[in-house]
């Protein structure tokens, strides 16, 4: 008898389980983790930015609207005058040169995953190809 | 006795585990030490003390050893487009600046280690975009070699390296620096943790005062 009730407990824990990762489910593991080691320091844990010097990658207009040039950005570097959410931000971000094309990639769509609802995401081909058109870019590191 | 033997092991284990883990700071009620090398000079200890110096801040000011007079400071290293370790330690500097803002004792004096891209206007603008006051919080820049030998005597470790994230390799640290040019506490400015121990450190020595 109490061997049964302890079986169902643990059936339930367990679909418990299995409904709470069901939700966390969060497809880019790569990106959220190259997230964490190459950008948070500068964008934030929750890409909140800090104060007016490092712009935030949340909710960014200039994300969302530069979806694909981010892919420059990371790879070259950017060092302008850019307005964010209606704050002038200006301040160099060096190249991220340790990631390749395809970590590039899976960053980029982190950041429309989490924090851009109903933004679609990129693919390897289309970032590629836009790497090609920023081949002109200054290197800044 | 196999029981006592795993207790004895275990808290030997402990002993040595906290022994390490803390570069001995000071209990609650003692002074803070004076750090550093000390000599013995026809029977007098003299103390590690900073050097004279003297930068140009944001303002295009100059900033020595007289900015500081009757002051306590508080010392780190960093560049402005350091992608490591710098913008936690700058948010910890942040920290500090926000906890003795209203404290006109105490002051803020971070160097850059990267004096080719970090120039004035570049320094102005950082301090700017941070929104802290430049009396309070000077950032300079100034002879290189001047900078990492500052470095060098405040014990934080900095020097160029093509391999470093930014090219320049340096930690974290942050450190308090009394009227009498001694220093006094430090911290690793990428552990929050440390760094409210820090802050109780310079509560302290205001006490002192
Ligand atoms: C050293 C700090 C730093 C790091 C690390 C960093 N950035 Fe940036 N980022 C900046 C700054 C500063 C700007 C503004 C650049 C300018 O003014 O030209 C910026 C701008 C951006 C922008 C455009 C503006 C916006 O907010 O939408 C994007 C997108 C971006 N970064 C993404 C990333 C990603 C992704 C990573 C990690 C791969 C990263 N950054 C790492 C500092 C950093």
């Amino acid at each position: 008898m109490s061997n049964r009730r302890w079986g169902w407990g643990l059936l339930g824990m367990v679909a418990l389980g299995v409904l709470w990762s069901a939700c966390s489910y969060q497809p880019f593991r790569q990106g959220e983790i190259l997230y964490a080691n190459f950008c948070a320091t500068c964008h934030g844990e929750n890409g909140e930015g800090f104060r007016d010097l490092y712009p935030p990658l949340a909710n960014s207009d200039y994300f969302r609207e530069n979806q694909l040039e981010t892919a420059c950005i990371i790879h070259y570097g950017m060092d302008k005058e850019l307005v964010v959410n209606g704050k002038t931000y200006q301040q160099a971000m060096l190249a991220v040169t340790q990631l390749n094309d395809v970590e590039i990639c899976n960053v980029i769509n982190l950041l429309s995953y989490s924090w851009h609802s109903g933004m679609k995401t990129v693919t390897i081909d289309e970032v590629r190809a836009q790497l090609e058109s920023c081949s002109d870019w200054e290197l800044l590191d | 006795m196999q029981y006592r033997l795993f207790f004895s092991l275990g808290a030997l284990a402990l002993m040595m585990f906290s022994a390490c883990g803390d570069p001995s700071p000071a209990a609650a009620d003692q002074a803070l030490p004076i750090l550093g090398n000390r000599d013995i000079v026809d029977g007098d200890t003299v103390y590690h003390q900073i050097p004279d110096f003297s930068f140009i801040a944001q303002d295009s000011n100059v900033v020595n050893n007289a900015t500081f007079a009757d002051k306590l400071y508080i010392v780190d290293f960093f560049f402005t487009t350091c992608p490591s370790i710098c913008p936690t330690v700058t948010k910890q500097m942040l920290r500090l600046y926000e906890r003795f803002e209203g404290e006109a004792r105490v002051k803020l004096l971070a160097h850059t280690i990267d004096i080719r891209h970090d120039s004035v206007p570049v320094l102005k603008r950082y301090a700017e975009k941070i929104h802290v006051s430049s009396d309070k919080w000077h950032f300079v820049t100034g002879d290189e070699e001047k900078i990492y030998d500052m470095a060098d005597d405040y014990f934080i470790a900095a020097q160029k390296d093509p391999d470093a994230p930014g090219g320049f390799d340096h930690s974290g640290r942050i450190i308090l620096v009394d009227q009498n040019r001694y220093v006094r506490s430090f911290c690793e400015g990428t552990d929050p943790d440390d760094v409210t121990r820090f802050m109780d450190d310079v509560q302290k020595l205001l006490d002192e005062q």
